[in-house]
């Protein structure tokens, strides 16, 4: 133990002479204009940076990287949000989680955090209805998030095979009302956005709602995942917003424009 | 044979005799005046001006000696200077005024070789002269322009106009005297009404503009008519004020800015909105983080329409800002017309804002980020404590770094405020699960901030 203890001094001494200082990051958002940005800066302080792309259908961040879809592409992006890979994928919209992607076209699912990125197909019947969220993907297994006519199911395919090894009745209010706006599967918590307000669901079960200004014309939101811990809402008309999903406390947040300065 | 050659060049020399012609002028045409001119029918008191040209349609050039007008009530505007000499097909130009005196009257024009009678005739009428403000009347002739100038929308402008019979013994009826245009209304005696010999009638016109820029209209007198013209301005606009809506006067906080206006608006017009921070540091870097959320830029524009009690941001009431991550004064201010107004928010100097912080535990040693601002900039020691799986501090216990040099180069080339995230790694020799947690304290010129008790993830 002393020499541990030793050791940390020295190398305590020195850690921050060998530490790195940058912008921290918040993540990857949508600016008004459509162009998908780095955006760095804490809670109520946001700063948009470079454009990575001109347009995407849509986008997922986590902490450590994420994916991000295009028309005909899917690109991959490291933990500073920069493009570090891309690869021809099915046309149209597809389902994105920070790691894994589901083609509705193709049914595959494609997982970007097995090297070399990983291809399954899954059976329509399988799946029963449309996926309407991915969940975790552990490498051996990916959680998906289906909607059966009216009702949300939580399915568990095995990653490898793509076999439905788990389904079970989403419960509580994203379970009755989960395919009626757009969902968001946030590490173990639900995000479902309406044409009128934000409903959170923990994991633990709590439930609670944000009233979205821009629903009052009517629109119906879109959700991305826009960081470790944040989640862009978009509304058609109204500014872009950032919701701050923290453990029993979300705060909404409202995304800069690009100024001419910036 | 002599003689004929002698016709032949007599007769050659006259047609290059140089030789003046009248015309008179319609824009850009001229047509001749066959030896006489009428100036049709003026009425008494207005005149009427009628351009002419006298042009050399020789090949050589002629004198210009004599110019005159002999007769009563016409008279040169611009006599061209005499004598002169007029260079073959040049043209000289000048005006003719005719003013009756008279129920008609006629003149003898000549100049070297050219002669016209100029005639006119007079309608009995009353004179009109105009007030324009100043108290002193000034004829009114026939096509004359009324001009009201500028005023504020709704307010009114009024001219006085003197309407006088000259006569010594005759009396005018007057039937028709009417302002024409929106803006324009005249305020006179019932039609019709009777001028007897010397006697004069006061009218007014007055000009209201209902909306901005300029506005025409035409004043009608009997046979007479005269141009209205004037130019509604934007009222003033109302005294702006500034309301702050922010949770606290902090760091990295979203606000809302309302322009509140001292009245209602009678005014349609811009404004803008300006932030700026006067940092309390000396060595305060660029901060971006301080902008309105519209626009992304320390300015926002805003509309006010009449009636308006509040300025309007696009479709809002209030236009959205952040107050970055310096400390100091961030100032509002607000430029409406000859307004300007200035609202401050200060923001203290704070202990660093810790945001969020991650421990790890790698196979190579521990691993820490810090993400958060300092608003002064000061950063001074960074402490780090270790614990063990029993919560006690590790021997030596709290170890102290300087590491303001580190952070003062990261925020001199930094344009985000006080931002930053801070990855530090710190190796380990022997098993790194003997360090379980640590804590982190980060000294600033405002204070001292700690983390919690950070547990190594693996």
């Amino acid at each position: 133990m002393d020499r541990i203890a030793v050791f940390l001094t020295l190398c305590a001494a020195s850690a921050v002479a060998e530490s790195n200082l940058r912008a921290p990051l918040v993540g990857i958002g949508r600016d008004i204009q459509g162009r998908i940005r780095i955006i760095s800066g804490i809670p109520g302080n946001f700063i948009l940076r470079d454009a990575i792309a001109s347009a995407a259908l849509d986008w997922a961040f986590g902490g450590s990287g994420g994916l991000m879809k295009t028309d005909a592409e899917l690109l991959k992006l490291d933990s500073s949000g920069k493009v570090i890979g891309r690869r021809a994928a099915p046309r149209g919209d597809a389902v994105l989680g920070p790691s894994a992607a589901f083609f509705p076209v193709t049914g595959e699912l494609w997982q970007a955090n097995v090297r070399p990125d990983y291809e399954i197909e899954i059976q329509q019947e399988a799946i029963g209805g449309r996926v309407a969220a991915l969940g975790a993907a552990s490498g051996r297994t990916v959680a998906l998030a289906v909607c059966r006519e009216s009702r949300l199911w939580l399915l568990t395919v095995d990653a490898a095979s793509g076999a439905l090894t788990h389904e079970v009745l989403a419960g509580g209010v994203i379970g009755e009302r989960g395919c009626a706006g757009a969902l968001l599967w946030l590490d173990g918590d639900f995000l479902l956005a309406t044409a009128h307000d934000l409903v959170i669901q923990t994991s633990a079960g709590d439930e609670r709602h944000v009233a979205l200004a821009g629903g009052t014309r009517g629109n119906q939101p879109e959700l991305h995942r826009a960081g470790e811990h944040w989640v862009q809402v978009d509304v058609a008309g109204s500014p872009p917003l950032l919701v701050h999903v923290t453990t029993g406390e979300e705060k909404l947040y409202r995304l800069p424009a690009m100024g001419a300065y910036q | 044979m002599i003689r004929r050659l002698l016709l032949l060049a007599s007769l050659g020399a006259c047609t290059l005799t140089a030789q003046l012609s009248l015309f008179v002028v319609e824009g850009n045409s001229e047509g001749l005046v066959p030896g006489q001119y009428g100036f049709g029918t003026v009425s008494m008191g207005d005149v009427r001006d009628i351009a002419f040209r006298l042009r050399n349609t020789g090949a050589a050039a002629t004198p210009l000696t004599v110019l005159s007008l002999a007769g009563t009530d016409f008279t040169f505007v611009n006599p061209p200077a005499v004598p002169q000499t007029v260079t073959a097909r040049a043209a000289i130009d000048f005006t003719v005024r005719y003013a009756p005196t008279q129920p008609s009257s006629s003149a003898n024009f000549s100049a070297d070789g050219v002669s016209a009678i100029f005639s006119g005739r007079a309608l009995s009428a009353a004179t009109i002269s105009l007030d324009d403000g100043s108290g002193t009347l000034r004829p009114l002739m026939a096509d004359a322009v009324i001009d009201f100038g500028s005023t504020v929308r709704g307010s009114t402008v009024t001219r006085r106009i003197v309407l006088a019979n000259p006569s010594t013994s005759e009396k005018f009826s007057i039937h028709n005297a009417v302002a024409l245009g929106a803006a324009f209304h005249l305020k006179r005696d019932p039609l019709p009404f009777v001028l007897a010999p010397g006697a004069s009638a006061n009218m007014e016109l007055d000009f209201t503009p209902k909306s901005n820029g300029p506005q025409n209209g035409t004043f009608e007198i009997e046979q007479r008519s005269f141009h209205l013209t004037g130019t509604g301005a934007d009222p003033a606009a109302p005294i702006p004020s500034i309301s702050l809506d922010i949770p606290k006067p902090l760091s990295s906080q979203q606000g809302k800015l309302t322009v509140h206006l001292g009245s209602v608006s009678q005014a349609t017009t811009t404004g803008e909105v300006d932030i700026d921070i006067q940092s309390s540091t000396a060595n305060a870097s660029a901060d971006r983080g301080i902008l309105f959320l519209a626009t992304g830029s320390r300015t926002v524009t805003f509309n006010l329409a009449q009636g308006d009690t509040v300025a309007h941001f696009g479709a809002e009431d209030s236009a959205d800002f952040q107050t970055g991550t310096t400390a100091g004064d961030i100032v509002f201010t607000v430029k409406l017309g000859d307004w300007t107004v200035k609202s401050t928010l200060t923001i203290a100097p704070a202990v660093v804002g810790i945001d969020s912080s991650k421990a790890q535990r790698t196979s190579a040693g521990l691993d820490l980020r810090i993400s958060g601002f300092d608003n002064t900039r000061t950063v001074s020691k960074i402490t780090f404590t270790f614990f063990d799986p029993g919560g006690k501090a590790l021997s030596p216990g709290a170890i102290t770094v300087d590491s303001s040099a580190a952070f003062q180069q990261f925020f001199s080339s930094s344009d985000l405020g006080g931002l930053f995230a801070l990855h530090a790694f710190i190796p380990v020799m022997g098993n790194p699960a003997q360090v379980d947690s640590m804590e982190v304290k980060i000294v600033n010129s405002a204070g001292a901030a700690q983390t919690g008790r950070l547990r190594f993830t693996p």
